[in-house]
């Protein structure tokens, strides 16, 4: 029997899942984030009239990056690469997937591939960035602009640091 | 928002437009958490709803950008923001302001998340935003 002697390794210290009770950690980990809902929209009663106010505030916003500049439009066009769509109405010109073509709404969420919008219909309707085309109306100078999804794959916070280089085409 | 030494300018031209993008968060995130739904389901417990977690998606939104780009925010902007989760706190609606302790203390605790900000009452503390002499230029309130 000597020989089937069971060797323990040393286990002085068990290992512990990590226990939500004890010490709080500085920030949140995904897990505790998803746990929480904390960037969920509420899934009922979200209503268009809600985001009206947001939506003039950045109506106002773009007025001021509009009043700053005051050159041609090609520079202001690059402002608008690294401005903020949140609260803008969008409306999709063009798409790979016809049944988006033609949905309008105000922005609400933006992540790397979407963008959430709510319609007059008081839904909220995802709609993917890549090969479809936005278009923006600014009040200030009553001219629209043109986005290509594709091209704008980024994260917002992101969008922020990013350059932007001249491509020879752009399809989609 | 970023408020320099007095050498310099103030925030550079390519920065000025990521400070504005941010201004511009924080105030759709204030406006955000106010915002009530209110909805007849009878499902929905007795307290209105809020679009507070649209709230914090804009606050993190607006931290990220800082992080990316090395900004400095005011003191005045990140005490109004929880740091753990991000959500704006404002007295009523998503945290709880008490005065506490010895020394005395502004407890403001966020709703969501638990976690306390403490503001210790100093007459003699100033921030060094505060200090006039630090102050290059202050904007007029333009309507």
């Amino acid at each position: 029997m000597n020989e089937m002697k069971v060797v323990y390794l040393d286990a002085s210290e068990p290992i512990t899942k990590h226990d939500p009770t004890k010490k709080r950690g500085k920030r949140l980990t995904a897990s505790e984030k998803r746990a929480m809902q904390i960037y969920d929209i509420p899934k009922k009663g979200v209503k268009y009239e809600l985001f009206e106010p947001l939506h003039n505030l950045w109506q106002g916003y773009m007025k001021e990056l509009y009043s700053q500049g005051q050159s041609n439009s090609l520079q202001f066009a690059q402002k608008l690469l690294k401005a903020d769509y949140h609260g803008a109405i969008i409306k999709v010109t063009k798409s790979s997937n016809p049944l988006l073509v033609g949905s309008t709404g105000i922005v609400i969420q933006e992540t790397q591939n979407l963008f959430k919008i709510i319609t007059k219909e008081n839904k909220v309707k995802s709609i993917p960035k890549s090969k479809t085309v936005f278009q923006v109306e600014l009040d200030c100078c009553s001219c629209s602009f043109t986005l290509y999804g594709q091209q704008l794959l980024t994260r917002a916070a992101e969008r922020a640091a990013k350059k932007f280089k001249a491509k020879p085409t752009i399809d989609l | 928002m970023g408020k320099k030494k007095a050498a310099n300018q103030g925030p550079n031209q390519q920065h000025l437009q990521a400070y504005q993008r941010m201004n511009f968060l924080y105030q759709a995130s204030i406006l955000m958490s106010t915002t009530l739904i209110s909805s007849n389901d009878k499902e929905s417990s007795g307290k209105p709803q809020s679009l507070v977690p649209l709230g914090r998606y804009y606050n993190s939104n607006m931290k990220k950008i800082a992080r990316k780009l090395v900004l400095r925010s005011d003191p005045s902007v990140k005490r109004v923001i929880c740091k753990r989760c991000d959500t704006a706190l404002l007295p009523v609606l998503t945290a709880s302001v008490r005065t506490r302790g010895k020394p005395t203390a502004t407890v403001s605790t966020c709703k969501m998340c638990g976690t306390q900000k403490r503001f210790v009452a100093n007459p003699k503390y100033q921030l060094f935003n505060d200090n006039p002499e630090n102050i290059i230029s202050t904007e007029q309130d333009k309507s």
